[in-house]
């Protein structure tokens, strides 16, 4: 009993934590956004531009956003518990838990504001254009690094329907979270050198998701043809690998040295 | 006598450095316990193992008879004080505080509340921006109002000055009165902190030298005190620990026990027996090439 309620206080904390920054990181795209649509029309008078709604863009930059935190609470949140003397164990359950939280919160967010920015767009009748996420295509004969940056910094997307778009968004933010998760828990266990070999298994991991979403990965990598036939498989392809990850993390902080 | 804590053959490396040599020993509830050592003996990794910070490479360690390794009941019972230097800690003193609230179960908030003003500590002041003194005593007065049953300071004083350094001390006796635990207090400054100790553990180079009380560790040793002529025969052939001469008085450290005739003879003398300086005693301990 009292096992879970310190999970539920460290959940909530987590939440309540990451959910602070997450308000600044909407707040300053937010800005950023309202500045790119409104700079063009006042400035140069530029008009009938189209420019991706809030939600797409939330979409493409969340998961860049949810990666750096992943890092961050790894190198920071998980030492500063354990010298309150919370167990590893329950931290790994509380911040999964509170991250999931996160992770529903930030689409719906999105959408909420998807809306009323297209709504006083409409109403004051602005002329832009608010389309959905951008279309990206990379072919297989396109260079390595560009294949690489791809399969890192595009999320799989899913425009046909809005309820599986926002499924899929929740998935990929999680998704980003516990590879970075995994990347600072090993560099801060095993130090600079060998760290940088969980960078390289989440290059591995990216390029096998993106191959999970018909992404192209390149040929020379021994990475089998992933691509799953419909959105739900892929989602739940997705979904195995965070509980890889999930099961990596755990496995390196289980008994992980606390540095003073 | 209660086991409170027991360490059995407790041994940590790193890489192919030994930092802790199979050491043992067991502390009772509510006392007040001196860990002392040089630089590097391997007081904080001893501490950081207590605390559950790291795994020993072998060895046990049971808190109130279990392991505390990843055991939630035990690792809520220690908190482990260091010197942290906050660099990287932006928050305000303020949350640093709701956050033991929300997991110490001991934690009282009243003697925070009290410990803050005596340390003048700004509530919503970011921790990072505090002066190295108030940051230690932000650390001390989180690690008292923990009240955590073991309650570790490792040299949690540094940066301190005087005045503050003896309240703190003070706190810690008067706190320990009101509702007892058990102190590990590890430092440098032993003639500062000596009048703290209930008990003494000696490190040095990793391994235990020594532990029993204190009143027993001092009876190990004797200053001789009187005219110099005659304090230099009576310590002759004794082990000196340190002198002291003021004219034609001499002060002379000796360790080793006197025997009845031995203190007889000096009071003959008119030379006068008191009791040696732990300081002393530790220098002794773990002078080079011991």
């Amino acid at each position: 009993m009292k096992k879970k309620s310190i999970r539920t206080k460290l959940a909530i904390d987590l939440f309540t934590l990451q959910g602070q920054w997450t308000v600044w990181f909407l707040g300053i795209m937010f800005v950023v956004y309202i500045a790119h649509i409104l700079y063009p029309i006042l400035f140069s008078g530029e008009s009938g531009r189209t420019v991706d709604d809030f939600y797409a863009r939330t979409y493409i930059f969340g998961n860049i956003y949810m990666l750096i935190i992943g890092i961050i609470t790894s190198v920071s949140c998980l030492p500063y518990y354990v010298q309150n003397g919370i167990t590893r164990r329950d931290y790994f359950f509380g911040a999964t838990i509170g991250t999931l939280g996160l992770t529903i919160v930030i689409p719906l967010v999105a959408l909420i504001i998807r809306f009323l920015t297209k709504g006083i767009v409409d109403w004051i009748n602005l002329p832009i254009e608010l389309k959905g996420l951008p279309d990206i295509h990379i072919a297989e004969e396109d260079p390595f690094i560009a294949q690489m940056i791809l399969a890192v910094i595009d999320a799989p997307s899913v425009v046909e329907t809005i309820e599986l778009s926002i499924l899929v968004f929740m998935v990929n933010l999680f998704f980003y979270y516990v590879i970075g998760w995994m990347i600072g828990s090993g560099f801060y266990r095993f130090g600079g050198i060998n760290g940088l070999l969980f960078v390289a298994l989440a290059l591995a991991i990216f390029l096998i998701n993106a191959g999970i979403w018909g992404n192209p990965v390149p040929g020379w990598l021994p990475i089998p043809d992933l691509t799953l036939s419909s959105y739900v498989a892929s989602i739940i392809g997705t979904v195995l690998l965070i509980f890889i990850v999930l099961g990596i993390i755990r496995l390196v902080t289980k008994n992980m040295r606390i540095k003073l | 006598m209660n086991k409170f804590i027991e360490v059995n053959n407790l041994c940590l490396s790193y890489k192919e450095q030994q930092v802790i040599k199979n050491i043992s020993f067991s502390l009772e509830q509510g006392k007040i316990y001196g860990l002392i050592g040089r630089n590097g003996a391997g007081k904080t990794s001893l501490l950081s193992l207590l605390a559950s910070f790291n795994q020993p490479t072998a060895g046990t360690i049971k808190i109130d008879g279990e392991v505390p390794f990843e055991n939630a009941r035990i690792m809520q019972k220690v908190a482990f004080i260091y010197d942290r230097d906050f660099n990287d800690e932006s928050s305000p003193v303020k949350e640093m505080f709701d956050t033991i609230k929300r997991y110490r179960p001991n934690f009282n908030e009243e003697y925070a509340k009290y410990l803050l003003d005596r340390f003048e500590l700004p509530l919503k002041k970011s921790v990072n921006k505090l002066s190295k003194g108030k940051k230690a005593a932000l650390n001390v007065a989180m690690g008292l109002s923990s009240r955590a049953p073991i309650t570790i300071f490792d040299e949690a004083y540094l940066g301190m000055d005087a005045p503050t350094r003896t309240f703190f001390y003070k706190e810690i006796l008067e706190d320990q009165a009101r509702y007892p635990r058990t102190f590990i207090l590890s430092t440098h400054l032993v003639s500062e902190m000596d009048y703290l100790f209930e008990e003494v553990l000696i490190i040095h180079r990793g391994e235990l030298v020594f532990h029993d009380d204190f009143e027993t560790l001092i009876s190990r040793g004797a200053a001789i005190t009187g005219d110099s002529s005659k304090v230099d025969q009576f310590v002759q052939g004794k082990k000196k620990l340190s002198e002291q001469t003021l004219g034609r008085t001499k002060s002379v450290m000796v360790y080793g026990n006197l025997t009845e005739d031995e203190k007889e003879k000096a009071r003959s003398n008119g030379l006068d027996i008191g009791p040696v300086s732990l300081q002393d005693l530790f220098i002794h301990l773990t002078e080079e090439g011991k």
